[in-house]
Formats: C-alpha cells, structure tokens, sequence
C-alpha cells in the first residue's frame, strides 16, 4: 500500500512543529511514503532544508512544496504546488499575506483566494456546521480553485464527529475527501518538546495548557499500516492519486541575474573580459607577467562554466558606484582574493603578495558558490543599499534572513518557564552556568545551583533543553546579503517584512540560497574603512599626496610599521587591536603580509581550542622542524608550517587526506558552520578518521585531526577574509605609524567603531605626544579636526564630543563663527541655541576662551530672564542682574565634568589627581613595569577597564588596569578571584600587588595576589557616580 | 508644624521574615521541617528582595550586605557575590499591605498620617505622622516620641525615621538615615546641611543641572536666594524647594482608614469555655446587625478575634455560604464552629470585625424566581463548613485537562466556581473512577480507541487507549488498555 502525506509542518512553523524537516523527509522516507508535503504556516521556509536533506540522502521520496493557512476561526486549508506556476502562485500569496502585516505575522484577504489558479486547496473543515457549509458553498462558486476536503483521524475522542462531517460534506458538495494528518513531528516520542512549545507560544506552563494542547502523539508520522487501519480505502486512494500529480521540483527554480548589467553587443563572458582587461591595465601599468596571464585565463575560464558572470559584474557595478562617490570599500571572500576580482578593483588584495590559487578559493569539485563579501564604510553603507534599491527596484531586491534558533540560554529559560520554574530561578541559573566549562558540564553545574539533576523534572528540564537547541525560533535579517533577481522575487521565494522599516527579507537564509544556487551578493558595514578613507583625505589636503589602498600595498612590507607592530603599540588598528591580540604580537612577530594573514586568523577560539598556536610559534621560530605524512599534506599545510589555521585547510585535508568528494566536503563545511546548532559534524567523524587510516595516515594524526576541525566549528576562520583583512590592518598599520594625527583624527571621527573607546584612543593619542585640545566653540570644527601650529600638528577635538550638542547646532556655531571668533556667550545666544545646548558647551568648558569658569557661566544661562525678548543681555553677562554663584570648579570637579560633558578629559586623569592626594610612591607605574625584573613583586593601581574571562583560557581572569601613563595586562587566577570575590568583581579602581611575568619576547603581565580594593579614593574625589569609560 | 517620616526601606523583607516566622509560629511541625521557602530566611542566611522589571536587588539583609551585595546590584553581580543568596520577588502587594498596616495601627495614636506608597520597585515607601498638633495631648515631645516608637517597634518592621518642620524635609532626613527626632528648627537646619541632593525628591534631571553648576548638598541649596532659583527652575522645583526650607507646607492628602467594622469588647472578667463567651458574642452581634442594617449591607464572612493575656490572639473566621445580616444568622455559626474550640488560656477580650459587605441584590429579591432550593444548599454548606471547617464541603467541576482523572476536580465550596470547562470528549463518561479499576468481566467494545499520551510532566505519564464497552448486562463502561496491554475501567455512563 502507499500513501503520501499532504499536510505536515516542520519546525519553520515557528512554536508549533517539534521537527526539522530533514527529520521529517528522512522518516517518512523510512515509514515508505512516496511523498510528503512540507506545509509550514504561510511560509515556506523550510522546503529548502527537506530538498536538500533528499538530494544529499539520495531519499527515495518526492517532496510537495506547499503551506498551511488561517483565514480565521472558521476557515484553514493547505495550498500545494503541483508545478511551477502553482509554485510562483503560492509565493505571491504567502508574500502578499506577509507584507499587509507586522515581521512575523501574516493576513490573508478573501482575494487572495479568489486569485488561486494553480494550486491545489486541501480544505480542512472546522467542524462548525454552518461555517463549513458557508465555506463549501464559496468554495463551489469558485470552480477555478481546485478544492479537497482534508480529513484528519486523530484519535482524540472527536474523530466520530469528524468523520460524520466529511462524510456529510462529500455527499453535499463536489469535493473529494483526502486523507491527512496534518503532522507536527516526526515521530511520536516529540510530543513532550511540541507541549513545550506549545506551552511557550501562549505563555503558559505544560501543567496548564489544557485541552489546547494536543491530547496524544497521533500527528505525527504514522506508519503506512497504521493509516490504511484508520482511514476509509478511498480516502487514503484519493490522496494517493493527488499526490500523483505533484510533479514540482525546486531544482526546476531558476535563478536569473539582472541581465542590463551587460551592454548591447556583448555577451556576460565577453563584457566581463573586457571589464577585466580594463582593469589589468590600471592595476597593472607595468603589463602583466605571463603567470598572471595565465591565472587570469583559469579563472575567467571556471567563471564562464560556472556562469558566475553575472555575479561578478553585479559586484562590479557596486564598487563601481562606491568609487564614483568616493566610498572606500573592500572585498573579501572566497573568490574575492582571484586576480579577476583585482582587475575589477573589488579587491586591493595583490595577488602577487599573496600566492593565490584561485581554486583554492572557487572550487568546481566542490560547486559552491563563490563568495565575495564587499565591506564599506560603516557611515556610508546606506548609499549602497539605496542604489540597489534605486537600481534594481524593490520587486527584484530583498535582504536574506538569517534564521534565529535557540541556543543554550534561551532554550534552557523557555523549557524552564514550560515546565513551571520560576524564572528569576532560570535567570539566575541561566547566569552562573558557565558553558565553556571543558571540566564540568553544564548538567553537573546544575546541581551546584539548587538544581538536583536527579530530579524528573530536572531530567526533563535537561532533556528538553538539548531538544530545543538549534529549532528555528524566528526569521531576522542577514547583516547585508541581498538577493537581486531579473524579476519579481515574489515569483521565486516569498519576501516577508523585516523588523526595520522599508526593509523586506526572503524566507530563505543563505544555506538555502546556496542550495539553491541563488546568489546573494553582501553589502556590509566596516568602520576602519571609514576611518582609513577618512585619513586619507587629510593627507591628501596636508601634503597634496593621492594614497589610496593600492598605493599603500603597493609599497611592500615597512620594516619600521612591522617594527611597531611587533611592540605591540596596535591601540586603534584594525583587527590586531584587541588584549588578546597585542599579547600575540610580540610573539609571533609578524615581518611580511602574510603573517598578518596568519595572525589575524591564529587568534581565534578555533585554532586555541584546537591547539594550534604553540606547535605554530615553536615552528616558526625554529625550535621544531617541520614533518608533513605526506606530499599532499605538504601542499596544504606548507603555508602555515604544517599547522593548520584556515577553515580551508582543513576542508581541503578532508579531501586530500580522507578521500573526501567534492560534495562530502561542502557538507562537512556547512557542519561546521553550524556544529553549535545541530552537531551534525559527529556525522563525519568516523568516515574522516576511516579515510585517513585506510590512506595510511596514522591514527592519532586522524583523531587530532578531527578534534581540530571540531575546535574550528562556528570559529574557523577563512583565509579568504583573513587575507582582505589583513590589507586593512596593515594599512591602518602604515597610517598610525606614518600619520599618527591624521590616524587618530580619522579614527576619532568614525567612531563608534573598533575596540576602544575615545577616551581610550586620546589616551593614547598622548602616549605619542600628540598634542589634543578639548572642544571649544572658537577653535572646533563639528568634527574633529587636525590643526597645524608652526611646525606642530595637533588634534582638535570637535564639538560633536559635547553631549547634549545637536549636530545642526554645532554646525549653526561653526558657519557663523566670524574670524575674530565669538567674543561673548549673547552672540551664541542670538544663534537661537536651545538653553540646554548652551549649558552643555558651558559644562563642557567650551566657553573658556569667552566667560568664566563652567559653572558660573552655566549658572547664567540657566537663567530664564535672558531669553526674555527686552532683556539687554549685555547688561546681564555685565554681572548687574545676576548673582554670580560664587563657586570655583576643583581639578577634580573638572575632571568629573569633563568625563560627563564629553566622555573624556584632555588635561587630566583621575590617577593623576590621585597621585596628588595619596602617597603613592610604592606603586609602579605603566611605564616603568619594562624596568622591572622578570618575577619580581610589583605593586600596579589603575582603573579597571576590562574583565575578560575568555573560554579559551580556562579559569583566568584578565583585568586590563588604565593609569595616567597607559595600560597594564593583570592575570586573575581563578582561586584569587574566588578568594577575594567582593574586590575582584566591585572594584573600580584597583590595586593589585603581585608578580610580574615577563616573557622572552618581552610580553609583560602581572599575575595578581591580593587585590585592593581602592574605589573609595576615587569617591572622595566625588567620582563614584560617573563612570570613567 | 512638625512632621515625622518613617522610611519603610524594606518592607518585602520584612514580610517575608514575618510570614516565616508565623509559619513556624503555627506549624505543629518541628523547626527544620517546615516549608523550604522560608526555613531559608533564617537568620544566618543571606537574602536579597530582586525586581525583575528594573533588574535590581531593591532590598537585603545585613547578611548579604556582608557578602559585599549592595542595593541596586543587578541579579548576575548578587549571584556572582554570593551564589547561595536567597532571592526573594519584589512584591508590590507585601509593601502595599504592610504600609497600610502600619497607618492602621498608628492610626489611633495619630490622626493627621500621609501614606507615602508610590507601589514601585525604586521609589520610596514610608509614611508621615504630624506630630506638632499631638504634643499636647501626650505631654511633651519625649512622651509622644516614645507613644510612637512603640508602636512601631509592635508593627516588626525595619525603618529608618526623622522630623523636620515639613514632610518632605523630614523625609530627606529620614533617607538619609538621621534617625533622631528633631523639632527645633536650628537642629532641623543643621541637619539638613548635611544631605546630599540626590537623595532629594527633586527630578534627576534638576539634580543633574544643580550638580553640574557644582551644586551637591542641600547646604548650598538652602543658601541660595529664591529668586535666584526661581529663574532658573520650575514651579514645581521651587514649590519643593519651599517646602524643604519649610517656608511653605504643601496640601497632603491624609490617610483615612477603610469603612469596616470593628467592635472591641474588654471582658469584664477572664473566660475559660468559648460557651461563656456567647452572650458577649451576641451582644457584639446585635451591634454588627445595626451596623449592616443601617447601611443595607449584608456580610458573608466575619471574624472573632480573642485576646489572651499571654498567649497569641485567636481569630476565628466565620463564613456563611449566604450574606446574612442578623443574630439569628451568624450566632448559631459561631457556637458550631467553637463548640470544641479550647482556649490556651483564659480570655480577656474580644473584637469582632468584618471588612467584607454586599450590597442587597435587587435582582435577588425575584419573587417568582425559585430561590429556596439554592437558598437551602447554601445554607446547607454554610452550616457545614461552620462546623467541619471551609474546606470540607466539595463541589464538583469540569476541568481543563485530556485526562479522565483530572477532567472532573472537586473544588471547595467556598471557591467561586470559576473555571469550569465543558466536557469536549464524545466518551465523557457519567462517573469517573478516580482511581481506575481492573476490567474483570466480559465486554464488548462499541466505540474506540481514543488515545491518550500526555501528563509526561507528571510523576506517572499516561498512554492509555481508550475504548467505551458494554459488559453482557448491557452496562456501558469507559475502558482502557494501558501501555503493558492490561485492561482497566476508568467510568459508568448511565
């Protein structure tokens, strides 16, 4: 017997289905069925992952694409696609329901149905005898939609009434009776995960669901003897000659680019050759050596049979348009690092620093997609984003989603609250449980949380959680990847409005849009990009000097950036700013591009976790030698002395070493991408460890191997990026060592961005004696500025630092600043500045050149008798109307005002008024920490800036100390934290004595003994309700 | 004028540590066996009142203060301080209830009282007591003072106070934890100087422009003219600021006790047997039944409060299933329920009180509705749980569940009986066993199966296959088959 299911929803029907539909296909394929529709709720989501999960299990089962549907209380029924115009029908449907309603919901109207022509209707009747009858009249009157009664047999005490109903039904009106079960999970034993969600969808506990819930496991999968038992012969024969006529396939979706990319007379192979040739000519002036030649024609070659023509010209009429508005931007990718994408200038990446091989980045084995990202700057994405839109229109164009799953916290809170915990029992549970605990697992650590795992509920609490982890939870936006299409989207996939207004988002995220072989082009934000363009144009405008990324690589490797680079003195770059990265820096030296590459991408959980940085470092400095199993092995890991670093590394030693195919390895790819979510990367365990024993590797090489590519999951980092990125670093490098001012003037003003705060970065900009002024209304710019006094360049801070200043104020102040400059606060006044603005240039002492001390000029504005319309002003800054106030701000009031008018002090640091106050002369300064011998017991003080608990070094605290000089690495061992808690975790200003650690490549830490709390010192300065960073 | 302020800083606290320290007063249990919640609030244990909705730990003891948590902590630094603190929900409704409390029993020792109940996790709950007009009655200040800390010292909870010519300056005081009672205006002045303004009720953001001039204290603020700030801030501001400097006394609404009543009767000697008690009982309801019907109100619950001399005082809470108005009604109630009623100890006094009334129903008063047989059952249950205690008597109720066991709950009579659901199932049946009895004879089935898989999250999760079977008497009976195939009836149908 056979039989086909024609209405199941899958986990995309958001708290509702308890199963992927990779579960659902790959069972039903088990249980027999010939088909089985997935019917998410106006949606169709997740038809992509079934389709793919049938063409990688080479499952003997046809999959109906189609979706479920509430009208309202009296009317539900599934559409199902038999072919491609039902399909594009379907889509238009789901996409107008979607767009009438807010992100998450949708509404269907009565037209909508009028307009079904292709699809079949699978009516599922309400049971209420005159709705229904009212539905199956409108239904006869509508002979264009083609219209099935659904009959579902639920053993739920109801089904003697339901089957009198459809029995009724089918002798009163034309429609055949099908047989349906309408499933929500694969198999029975998830019915206590579709309570939870259930539970969780109206916000209630399981006890408490009622009989909304459903009252047993009957939908889901039913095996094919069991459906011939509960359902009438014919109806189980009715369905199975409907299914027959689903003959839809998603493979049959085609997917075609903007074809007014390529101008008449050209075909997209011939445009994009002679795009390319163009551009040869301006990055290569000198003429090309036959290697590049020869790279140029491979690629174009794997582009033309690929038919990635069109993709590489789309992203060439992006940059293009970026460079006419003089956007900086960058490309980084897969394929982006290829000699073609050099040519089209998507990329400043010269491909004769760094030896690319293209396939090394697009692979036709494995027919994955090429990938390039285009990051531009963060301040100017925007204008991108409205060419697209402007370009292609809004019908062709929408943003991917990304789909949110639960993850550990909220799985855990959710299956909590469903089964009765209280949830600030959850909260609290939820924040001390510590995941990255390699030693305890979370499980255990219940115990220690009032939890008694064995406990049934606590059992459940735990099983449920693993249960939910990785479902679909909703749909959000993808940072930037757009897809664009020939013509409407809605005829290919549903687009569905995104939570930020005019934004629209197809149901597909970029797994499916790969599986597909959609591509999606992302548009993404970098500030260091603005940053870099910003400096830039300052050098350009100080020495007349034209730089440009190019120009800058193009140069070669600077022995003295390097040099500054391997000091560690990074505050501010790109990328290689962070604690963890300075630290790195000493010790890996990077002398050349390509250490940066590795630098940038060593620094990261995956190759920590997998153990990779110490075989790295022996390796590089000499003190090992190097051995590869193999030649091939060698070709893959020669570049990074035998170490693996790159994501593709390791793909490419799955294929090289274990035998993996082309197709294997894209899988293996994709689980690791989302090994957190589903743990699917267990699959390839054995068959990589097999393949590399039966090629004669040895086994220990086999499961290291292995446990490096788990460390990799979700943290591996691609060389393709690394390289781009390591173009900005280095650049960002050059600028701060070569234009400092103009470095930190670029920075300050695309700030927010980056690791550090301004606070932090002017700090640092007077650790190298630049000069910085604070904000001032006769001196400032609206930005920041940089101002050349003699033979000195300074930084003036502009008066967008004030807080409580708009920028249209700002601005009125600096167009009508004549050029004696204001010369009293009425001629402010008279700018018609709103009273709060003017009291925030008086706090923010911007006023100094002009009136007294900041409070007393605060005073005076504060009063309400100047805005009078006779009030002779000048009279009253004369002092005659008004009582001065009489107060003198301290250093450290005006420290505190400062830090509150502008989030910085130029002229002081609370360690330095400190050093006034207390005898400090025991305690060793930032500065002075390289003087001190290595092991030897310092006393430190500062201000705490950072507490960083990494997951890659178990049980170490790093706190990062600020003084007035600059800033000091402290290690907190977990037993002294634990020891000293109250001070570890409240200090804000902090003394620690310990031990100084210094390594041999000069890294200084101190590793902490006793911690004194000194928050008290800075409260006496009246500092303890303001924060300092 | 002279104003006290008591700054009630922990009033969920303090609820909690009294309703444990009750629970335990009342359980028969031993000390370490009582209920988990609050056998933790010990003394040594350190615990935290958190609000969810600001994220912060609004309150905690002295214990927790030790372990380095402080007020407006967030959750994961208290938990981060002291992973064992005992965390307790903010609770709107402890606070409100305590205040109100405190009004009540320093009701009769003040009349003029402002509740200060803002009924937020961050605002400031206390009250005002004036005390400037009672100084005379009491004899001095000192007398009054020590009137009133006694009965606050009664009332268990934990304050901080002090007194100043107006209530919003002895409630900066009071914030700033003066702690003495202050009442003459030089002592109020210097007192003043010293708090800072944050602590005042002036705006964040007046106190953010006064701080930015260098402005901190309320010292500064009271030196500066008021012109001079009267040009720069608000009517508001300045009203307060008035007020501070108790220039001027702005309109308050005072705190008026609830209607109810309440009859307190010293007895004129000590009774041993509750029957003793009975012709005082009635003579306080006689008064209760004047009282009712010169408002034409009805009450279907009172209760008899019994004073003892050392030993607790008793509270005997009478409910009739029926708002009843007179003697006849309520007495016989009350000999039922203390018929076996033992007294610790002789007592001394009594009170009847009833807080809850209702009105006569027009809609009741139906002359041509059949009302005697409701009116009979009520007064059934009424007599019942008079004399067997509330929840003895049981009414039965369709509940919210798939399962047979639970479809049909038995809820007090007392309940309001909401809730109750319509039976959906076709095999409902008439009587449902609620413990299901093995199927010994023979059957037939007639309709089924209906399948059951839920209460998973119940110690036995069910898997049962339904059927409804008809036995060779023609009895139709609900049946199933459990998980291990053995049969079992679970109800009759009729």
């Amino acid at each position: 017997m056979k039989y086909s299911e024609l209405f199941c929803q899958s986990n995309y029907s958001f708290l509702c289905g308890a199963s992927s539909p990779a579960e659902l296909v790959t069972t039903a394929s088990f249980l027999g069925y010939d088909a089985l529709a997935i019917t998410d709720e106006c949606s169709v989501a997740g038809v992509v992952r079934a389709f793919d999960e049938i063409k990688h299990q080479g499952l003997p089962i046809t999959l109906i694409v189609g979706s479920y549907f509430v009208f309202d209380d009296t009317l539900s029924f599934v559409l199902l696609c038999p072919n491609k115009a039902a399909y594009s029908e379907l889509c238009r449907i789901i996409t107008n329901a979607r767009r009438r309603s807010e992100k998450g919901e949708y509404q269907l109207a009565e037209w909508d149905l009028r307009t079904i022509r292709h699809c079949k209707f699978i009516w599922l009747p309400s049971g209420k005898v005159p709705q229904d009858k009212h539905w199956a009249e409108w239904l006869q009157k509508h002979p264009s939609i083609d219209a099935y009664i659904g009959a579902q047999r639920l053993l739920d005490g109801r089904d003697h009434h339901r089957f009198a109903h459809y029995n009724h039904l089918q002798s009163a009106y034309p429609f055949p009776v099908i047989a349906c079960t309408g499933v929500l999970m694969h198999h029975a034993d998830r019915l206590p995960l579709q309570h939870v969600l259930h539970a969780t969808n109206v916000h209630t506990s399981v006890d408490k669901i009622g009989r909304d819930a459903l009252s047993n496991a009957e939908r889901s999968l039913r095996t094919i003897q069991k459906i011939k038992k509960l359902y009438p012969e014919k109806w189980v024969a009715n369905t199975n000659a409907l299914a027959h006529v689903f003959t839809f396939s998603l493979e049959e979706l085609r997917y075609h680019y903007p074809a007014e990319l390529v101008p008449e007379g050209y075909t997209p192979t011939s445009y994009l050759r002679e795009r390319v040739e163009a551009g040869i000519k301006v990055r290569f002036p000198e003429g090309i050596t036959p290697d590049i030649r020869q790279i140029i024609e491979k690629e174009l070659t794997l582009i033309a049979e690929q038919e990635y023509e069109y993709f590489f010209l789309t992203i060439y009429d992006i940059v293009q348009f970026a460079k006419r508005q003089r956007i900086l931007y960058q490309g980084r990718g897969s394929a982006a690092n290829s000699v073609v994408c050099y040519g089209l200038e998507i990329t400043a990446v010269d491909p004769r620093q760094i030896s690319v091989l293209f396939e090394r980045f697009i692979s036709k084995e494995r027919n994955e997609p090429p990938d390039i990202d285009v990051d531009f700057e963060h301040q100017r994405r925007e204008e991108i984003i409205q060419y697209i839109y402007k370009k292609y229109g809004r019908e062709r164009t929408a943003i991917a989603a990304t789909v949110i799953c639960y993850r550990f916290k909220s799985a855990f809170k959710d299956v909590g609250k469903a089964l009765g915990f209280s949830e600030s029992q959850l909260d609290f549970v939820v924040k001390q449980i510590n995941r990255r605990d390699s030693v305890i697992p979370w499980k255990s650590q219940l115990a220690g949380l009032g939890l008694n795992p064995e406990e049934p509920r606590v059992q459940q609490l735990i099983a449920l959680t693993e249960a939910l982890l990785g479902t679909p939870r909703h749909l959000s936006q993808h940072v930037g990847g757009f897809v664009i299409s020939a013509g409407p989207l809605y005829d290919l996939v549903p687009v569905e409005n995104a939570a930020m207004e005019d934004r629209t988002i197809i149901q597909w995220d970029k797994d499916d849009i790969e599986t597909l072989g959609l591509l999606k082009v992302d548009v993404l934000a970098l500030g260091m990009l603005s940053a870099i363009r910003r400096a830039f144009s300052l050098i350009n405008k100080q020495y007349s000097i034209e730089t440009s990324i190019p120009f800058i690589t193009k140069l070669g490797d600077d022995k003295q950036v390097f040099d500054m680079i391997c000091r560690a003195d990074t505050v501010g770059v790109f990328q290689i700013e962070s604690r963890a990265q300075m630290s790195m820096l000493p010790r890996l030296k990077p002398r050349r591009y390509y250490d940066l590459v590795v630098q940038i991408a060593i620094v990261r959980p995956g190759p920590i976790q997998g153990d990779m940085v110490h075989p790295y470092l022996i390796r590089r400095h000499g003190n090992e030698t190097i051995s590869y199993p193999s030649k091939d092995v060698e070709k893959v890991l020669s570049r990074t002395m035998g170490v693996p670093i790159f994501q593709e590394q390791v793909i490419q030693l799955a294929m090289v070493a274990a035998g993996f195919s082309g197709g294997e390895a894209d899988q293996l790819r994709r689980a690791m991408a989302s090994w957190k979510k589903d743990g699917r990367i267990f699959e390839f365990r054995d068959k990589l460890i097999k393949g590399m024993t039966d090629k004669g590797y040895d086994s220990t090489f086999a499961h290291n191997l292995f446990e490096q590519i788990k460390g990799f999951a979700g943290y591996g980092f691609p060389e393709s990026h690394s390289a781009s990125f390591a173009v900005l670093a280095y650049v960002s490098c050059w600028l701060k060592f070569y234009f400092p001012v103009e470095f930190y003037v670029a920075l300050l003003n695309s700030w927010p961005m980056g690791f550090y705060s301004p606070s932090q970065l002017v700090q640092d900009a007077k650790r190298h004696n630049i000069r910085v002024e604070a904000p001032c209304v006769n001196q400032s710019e609206v930005e920041h500025s940089l101002m050349v006094q003699g033979q000195e360049k300074y930084i003036q801070l502009g008066l967008t630092l004030i807080k409580g200043l708009s920028e249209a104020s700002s601005q009125l102040i600096v167009e009508n600043r004549s050029d004696k400059g204001y010369t009293n606060v009425e001629q402010l006044q008279q700018l018609s500045l709103k009273s709060n603005e003017l009291e925030a240039l008086a706090s923010a002492d911007a006023l100094r050149t002009i009136s007294g001390n900041r409070y007393e000029t605060r005073w005076r504005i504060m009063d309400t008798q100047t805005r009078l319309p006779l009030f002779d002003t000048d009279e009253f800054y004369a002092d005659k109307h008004t009582t001065a106030l009489g107060a003198t701000p301290s250093e450290a009031e005006n420290l505190l005002e400062d830090y509150a008018s502008t989030g910085l002090s130029v002229n002081n640091h609370p360690i330095s008024l400190l050093k006034k106050q207390h005898k400090l002369k025991d305690i060793s300064w930032s500065n002075s920490l390289k003087d001190k011998t290595n092991k030897s017991v310092v006393k430190v003080l500062g201000a705490v800036t950072g507490r960083q608990a990494p997951g890659t070094a178990a049980g170490v605290t790093f706190l990062t100390l600020e003084d007035d000089i600059g800033n000091m690495n402290v290690v907190v061992w977990q037993a002294t934290a634990r020891a000293q808690q109250q001070t570890f975790l409240k200090a804000k200003l902090l003394q620690v004595n310990g031990i100084i650690e210094r390594s041999k490549e000069g890294v200084i830490h101190i590793i902490a003994g006793k911690l004194i709390d000194r928050t008290p010192w800075l409260e006496k300065l009246m500092l303890n309700s303001r924060d300092f960073h | 004028m002279l104003w006290a302020y008591i700054y009630c800083y922990q009033l969920t606290l303090d609820s909690h540590i009294k309703a444990a320290r009750n629970k335990r007063a009342h359980s028969q249990l031993p000390k370490h066996e009582t209920n988990n919640q609050y056998s933790s609030l010990a003394s040594n244990t350190p615990v935290a009142v958190y609000c969810s909705k600001t994220n912060k730990i609004t309150q905690c003891n002295d214990i927790a203060k030790k372990e380095g948590i402080e007020i407006g902590h967030g959750l994961a630094q208290a938990a981060a301080l002291c992973p064992y603190v005992h965390i307790l929900p903010f609770s709107e409704e402890a606070e409100k209830h305590m205040l109100t409390q405190l009004a009540h029993r320093l009701y009769p020792l003040a009349s003029d009282i402002v509740l200060d109940n803002h009924i937020q996790s961050d605002s400031v709950n206390g009250l005002a007591v004036r005390l400037d007009n009672l100084t005379h009655y009491y004899g001095g200040h000192t007398p009054l003072w020590k009137t009133l800390t006694q009965a606050l010292a009664e009332a268990d909870i934990r304050y901080h106070f002090a007194s100043a010519w107006t209530i919003e300056a002895a409630k900066v005081l009071a914030l700033h934890k003066f702690n003495t009672y202050l009442h003459t205006p030089d002592d109020i002045k210097k007192a003043l100087s010293s708090c800072p303004l944050s602590i005042t009720a002036l705006s964040p953001k007046v106190i953010d422009s006064l701080a930015r001039v260098g402005v901190s204290c309320v010292q500064q603020l009271l030196a500066m003219p008021v012109q001079e700030l009267g040009q720069r801030f608000d009517n508001n501001t300045i009203m307060y600021l008035t007020a501070l400097r108790g220039e001027t006394f702005p309109r308050v609404t005072l705190f008026r006790p609830l209607e109810h009543f309440d009859n307190f009767t010293l007895l004129p000697f000590d009774i041993e047997n509750t029957q003793h008690l009975t012709p005082f009982v009635t003579q306080q309801f006689e008064h209760l039944s004047h009282y009712l019907r010169a408002r034409n109100l009805y009450t279907s619950s009172i209760n008899v409060r019994i004073h003892f001399r050392e030993a607790p005082i008793m509270d005997i809470n009478i409910r009739s299933a029926l708002p009843q108005s007179s003697v006849q009604s309520w007495l016989p109630l009350f000999n039922l329920k203390t018929e076996n009623l033992e007294l610790p100890e002789p007592a001394t006094a009594i009170a009847l009180t009833c807080q809850q009334f209702e009105e006569m129903d027009t809609q009741n008063g139906d002359f041509f509705s059949d009302r005697f047989n409701d009116i009979a059952q009520k007064q059934l249950i009424g007599r019942l749980n008079a004399k067997l205690g509330d929840n003895s008597t049981f009414q039965p109720l369709a509940a919210d569940s798939h399962q047979f066991e639970y479809m049909t709950v038995t809820e007090s009579s007392a309940g309001d009986g909401t809730g109750n659901y319509a039976y959906s199932s076709d095999i409902t049946p008439t009587f449902t066993f609620d413990v299901p009895k093995p199927l010994i004879q023979a059957t037939q089935i007639c309709f089924g199966p209906v399948r059951l898989h839920s209460e998973w999250w119940h110690d036995s999760p069910t898997k049962r296959d339904y059927f409804i079977a008809q036995t060779e008497q023609c009895v139709r009976l609900l049946v199933f088959k459990d998980e291990e195939s053995r049969w079992w009836v679970q109800g009759l149908f009729c």
